[in-house]
């Protein structure tokens, strides 16, 4: 029943205290808990994240079980939001949890970004992401995002003011338009590839910043795309390194 | 000579390749890669309007300018979760 230091023993080595009362002490909001947002979701917890906020305002489906691994046969039609924070809670009690059961959006979103560390999202529309993504920027907080479709995945890190943002690398080139296909290891590699950019940046480390991370899973094979941020762009142009003109 | 062209995810499922090669004459940017290569495999032209565009590992538009030896990369968009 105590908590003992055994819990992060296989970590320390690689984080140090200092390291691991940094994720202690860190506010990370996830938006999103599908198929990146399980994963993604278990591992914050697992390695100690110390305040967890997460946001998505579906139920539990049939369909999500090929991928959504927080969730079992138990959870269908329960919304995701309270069962993850079920499923959290018994894997670490020391997490402060706080799920929102709602969609997010330009209204309840500004105060959740604010309130916030950093931002991972774990989304399934460009949307939404976009639109984290101008909050994120407006507040000047470090967002990971990353999407899957088929044996496609990606994941990028945005540093406000110093990398490109969604909107840079996405914002002309237009969504897929069928549904995206989503074979459950997909969301896991990519949702765990979240992960440890989320805990990169809260340890000081840049991670995939700046890059875009493209991941084949036919071809196996990962590749950085690279860029500048576009001048012209609708959200971050124009800002200063701190993002504050 | 030529330009190298790599295709990712689904769309080398659509060109039926991973990789191809374009004669460079003719070509002047980015799109008119693409166009070549969806003329020889009519299955990519849904793409053209989403494809994420790569030129030589670096972020490109569709007008980025395309030189012989230049490698080209196409990446579906990933907007799933
Ligand atoms: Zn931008």
């Amino acid at each position: 029943m105590t908590q003992s230091g055994e819990r992060y023993a296989r970590q320390l080595a690689l984080l140090g205290a200092e390291g691991q009362e940094k994720l202690a002490r860190a506010r990370v909001l996830v938006v999103g808990a599908g198929g990146l947002g399980s994963p993604l979701l278990f591992y914050l917890a697992a390695a100690g994240v110390g305040t967890l906020t997460f946001v998505d305002e579906d139920r539990v489906a049939e369909s999500n079980l090929n991928r959504q691994i927080l969730y079992a046969e138990n959870d269908l039609c329960r919304p995701k939001a309270g069962q993850a924070a079920e499923r959290l809670a018994a894997l670490n009690r020391t997490v402060r949890l706080t799920p929102i059961a709602a969609r997010f959006t330009g209204e309840n979103g500004p105060a959740l970004v604010a309130g916030s560390d950093l931002v991972a999202l774990a989304l399934d529309n460009r949307e939404t992401r976009l639109l984290a993504n101008r909050l994120c920027v407006a507040a000047g907080r470090p967002l990971v995002d990353g999407g899957i479709d088929g044996w496609g995945g990606y994941v990028t890190t945005v540093v406000p003011g110093s990398t490109p943002c969604l909107s840079c690398w996405f914002e002309k080139r237009k969504p897929g338009g069928r549904a995206p296909v989503s074979l459950g290891p997909m969301a896991g590699v990519i949702g765990s590839m979240e992960a440890l950019a989320v805990l990169q940046m809260l340890l000081g480390r840049p991670g995939p910043a700046g890059r875009l991370m493209l991941f084949d899973g036919s071809a196996w094979t990962l590749s950085p795309l690279v860029a500048g941020r576009r001048p012209d762009c609708p959200t971050c142009g124009n800002r200063g390194e701190a993002a504050s003109s | 000579m030529s330009i190298k062209v790599l295709f990712f995810a689904s769309m080398a499922d659509a060109a039926g390749t991973r990789e191809m090669s374009v004669e460079a004459a003719g070509i002047t940017d980015v799109i008119s890669v693409f166009d070549r290569c969806a003329g020889e495999h009519p299955a990519l032209e849904s793409y053209r309007s989403s494809v994420l565009l790569a030129l030589n590992a670096e972020f490109a538009q569709p007008s980025s300018p395309v030189r012989d030896g230049d490698e080209v990369a196409f990446f579906p968009p990933v907007s799933g979760g």
